[in-house]
């Protein structure tokens, strides 16, 4: 503020006596500059006056175990609606361990014991994609990178020129900002989710319901990788 | 079965991240939410709806550029809006209190800009930040916010006017200011 015309701050702090707050507002009245200043820093003093001071403060609100409560009941509904899609890539998972052990007894997909679990590069996506539980066209891979241990189960559907892409990943540790890409055959890079690895996350892996514009036979590979560009599992498909 | 192990663990940390937020921000979604309603309980489903909006977006909550709490609030603001939006398509036909639709409109237009200035205040300095609080949300006289602050009256004065200003710097109170990616 280079114009000293009249004391703005005493004026927005309202701490200026009668006489001199009549001068200022004598003031305001002839001189524009100074008053177009003023008017802008009053649409602030007033819109912070209008802020409640508990949209400042930490904390539950007072009162309010029933509201917690409701919400709680609702994404247990919400969840329990949406089991029955993700059972899906459940019942994939384990037709996916189910064929394997048909198909010679490759310790596939099995979350429960990753340290026995050897990479999978090829893994029998034809014999699980006719599994009963599989939307139509589905194709699903499981792989277990052998240096990082994570692991990931992807069931890819079909839809016209893109795909759903489902995937069960585990063995990241907490804290790690993750990415789900898709890579196709000439090398191009989808992505199809992030998210935060949470505790539990890193305990028993995270489920992922995501998506990309990639036609299903143009896709050569699924992985994780960190933003920082370390990869830790990858399932060719 | 594997599968049914990871779901589990996978709704018990769904729950733990409702559960934090509402301990973390509860009460400011709350007074905002109240602020743009005029109504306790109507402020409370408002809540509710924005808290489960965040539990099928987790993702957004991380990757969004704000602040958590900006992500919520505005969210609510979302939700408020489209509620009065609905209403007053509505109105024409069902013709129920047609004074006080537009007055809500007005009031949620007012008051939207809580949301902003709220994260503007977070972007400010600790000093500017706290002068602003005392004399604008806390309502201190200079004199007050001098005391409270251990600061003399003259700096408090010319400290908040430099706030005022840093304040508009960082945000314009332009409707379009206010527009994020949240829903
Ligand atoms: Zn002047």
């Amino acid at each position: 503020m280079n114009i000293n015309h009249v004391d703005l701050a005493g004026y927005l702090t309202k701490s200026l006596d009668a006489d001199e707050h009549r001068q200022a507002e004598e003031h305001l009245a002839t001189c524009a500059e100074c008053r177009a200043e003023a008017e802008s820093l009053q649409e602030w003093t007033m819109a912070l006056e209008a802020v409640p001071e508990a949209m400042l403060l930490d904390g539950p609100p007072d009162d309010a175990d029933l509201l917690l409560q409701r919400t709680l009941r609702q994404i247990r509904q919400e969840s329990s609606g949406a089991n029955r899609r993700r059972s899906t890539l459940v019942g994939i998972a384990a037709a996916v361990v189910v064929a394997a052990a048909v198909a010679g007894g490759a310790a596939v997909g099995r979350f429960t014991s990753p340290s026995d679990a050897p990479p999978v590069a090829q893994p029998p996506t034809a014999a699980v994609s006719s599994g009963p539980t599989a939307a139509p066209g589905t194709r699903t891979a499981t792989a277990v990178d052998a240096t990082t241990g994570a692991r990931i189960t992807v069931a890819l559907t079909p839809a016209p020129g893109w795909i759903r892409v489902k995937a069960a990943v585990a063995g990241i540790p907490q804290g790690e900002r993750c990415l789900l890409q898709v890579v196709d055959k000439s090398g191009k890079v989808t992505l199809a989710g992030s998210w935060l690895v949470s505790e539990a996350g890193a305990d028993d892996g995270t489920t992922l319901d995501g998506s990309a514009l990639v036609p299903l036979d143009q896709v050569g590979s699924v992985r994780v990788v960190t933003e920082g560009g370390k990869q830790y599992t990858s399932v060719s498909l | 079965m594997p599968g049914f192990r990871l779901q589990r663990r996978r709704e018990v940390a769904d729950e733990a991240l409702v559960r934090s937020l509402f301990a973390e921000h509860g009460r400011a979604m709350l007074a905002y939410a109240t602020q743009l309603t005029r109504d306790r309980a109507a402020a409370e489903d408002v809540v509710q709806e924005a808290l489960v909006r965040a539990w099928r977006h987790p993702e957004s909550l991380v990757n969004g550029k704000g602040s958590v709490r900006g992500w919520l609030l505005t969210v609510i603001r979302n939700i408020v809006t489209d509620q009065i939006r609905a209403r007053n398509a509505r109105a024409p036909e069902v013709r129920e209190s047609p004074v006080d639709v537009p007055s809500d409109e007005d009031h949620a237009e007012q008051v939207v800009n809580a949301m902003v200035v709220v994260d503007a205040l977070s972007q400010l300095s600790t000093e500017h930040r706290e002068v602003l609080e005392q004399l604008y949300l806390q309502g201190c006289t200079v004199t007050e916010a001098a005391k409270a602050l251990g600061i003399p009256p003259g700096t408090v004065k010319s400290r908040s006017f430099y706030a005022l200003r840093a304040l508009r710097e960082i945000k314009s109170l332009s409707p379009a200011g206010t527009e994020r990616s949240a829903s």
